[in-house]
């Protein structure tokens, strides 16, 4: 009778559990979810050619960016989050919206509509607004704008601006 | 792990052979610096916190309305500011000299807030051809002064 019993024989090498490559992927995937949380908590890309007010104040009155229902004017449309609803000629209304023939203000309050909708229904700090315009657009496009917001409901709004970097 | 190597003499120790493997740590470290690089925000973003007011003729504020006072600074063209104070006031104000610049603004807020101490609220409000930028240092300016600062959204 084989007496296994007295000496075992080593393992072979290729039994051994390689922690280095699963390290290597768990630390990667680690970096990977803290980084998909922090850009989740703001979100704030602007299209391409909007260039957004640059802050001349510091301390107080500039607050952190909180997650709200962001509405963007740039040159060539509104988008109310990332999504264009009315194209603009040059920063100003067209008399309509090309393609459906109507108002260019009834397509936002619609959308205005849906996302007030959305945010009642949700958590209530999304009950306010962030508004992202680039710093070219004339007051009487952005004032429109506010009076269709008002009519939603919508009465806090953040105004997103750059930080100037010292 | 190299394996223990056979030990030559029984009454001696097998020592280990321990090396550290630095491929796999330089590869996950340059796929987690693209990364980065790719995903790094270069936009500093901070928000200022305001309000939306719809505007009412003074015709239809009755006369024993609240006692508050509120401010509206208008931006004109060509960076122009004027303001004018609505509520019951003795005498009433009305539009002012308007100042050049908004450089002038935060002198002239301070001297309005040791006028009338009551003011807490102000609305700011632009010319239709005035920008966005100019429209925002204006509301950035009021809200070192007033808590409660609000967009003018006209009269719709």
């Amino acid at each position: 009778m084989r007496k296994t019993f007295l000496r075992k024989k080593p393992m072979p090498p290729e039994f051994a559990l390689q922690i280095t490559s699963m390290a290597d992927i768990f630390l990667i995937l680690l970096v990977f979810l803290l980084k998909g949380y922090a850009s989740s908590v703001t979100g704030i890309v602007p299209t391409a050619g909007t260039r957004l007010p640059v802050a001349i104040t510091t301390g107080s009155t500039l607050q952190p960016v909180r997650d709200a229902v962001t509405v963007e004017i740039s040159r060539g449309a509104i988008l109310v989050e990332g999504k264009p609803i009315t194209p603009l000629v040059k920063y100003a209304f067209p008399p309509t919206a090309p393609g459906t023939g109507e108002a260019p203000e009834i397509l936002l309050d619609r959308a205005l509509d849906r996302e007030r909708f959305r945010a009642a229904h949700a958590d209530a700090a999304q009950a306010g607004l962030r508004l992202l315009a680039d710093e070219h657009v004339p007051y009487a496009t952005v004032e429109r704008v506010l009076a269709r917001m008002a009519s939603a409901g919508f009465i806090d709004l953040q105004l997103v601006v750059v930080r100037e970097s010292r | 792990m190299s394996p223990l190597p056979p030990a030559s003499d029984p009454g001696k120790r097998p020592t280990a052979d321990v090396e550290l493997n630095l491929a796999p740590i330089i590869d996950c470290f340059t796929v987690l610096i693209t990364y980065l690089l790719v995903s790094a925000s270069f936009l500093a973003v901070s928000s200022v916190d305001a309000g939306i007011a719809v505007f009412r003729s003074s015709a239809s504020t009755p006369a024993n309305a609240s006692d508050s006072v509120t401010l509206e600074i208008r931006v004109l063209d060509g960076g122009r500011i004027a303001f004018a104070l609505h509520g019951r006031a003795t005498p009433p104000l009305g539009l002012l000299d308007p100042l050049d610049g908004a450089g002038s603004l935060s002198r002239r807020l301070d001297t309005m807030l040791r006028a009338v101490p009551t003011l807490s609220e102000a609305t700011v409000s632009a010319a239709p051809a005035v920008p966005y930028v100019d429209v925002v240092r204006a509301v950035e300016l009021t809200k070192k002064y007033f808590a409660k600062v609000y967009l003018s959204a006209g009269g719709h």
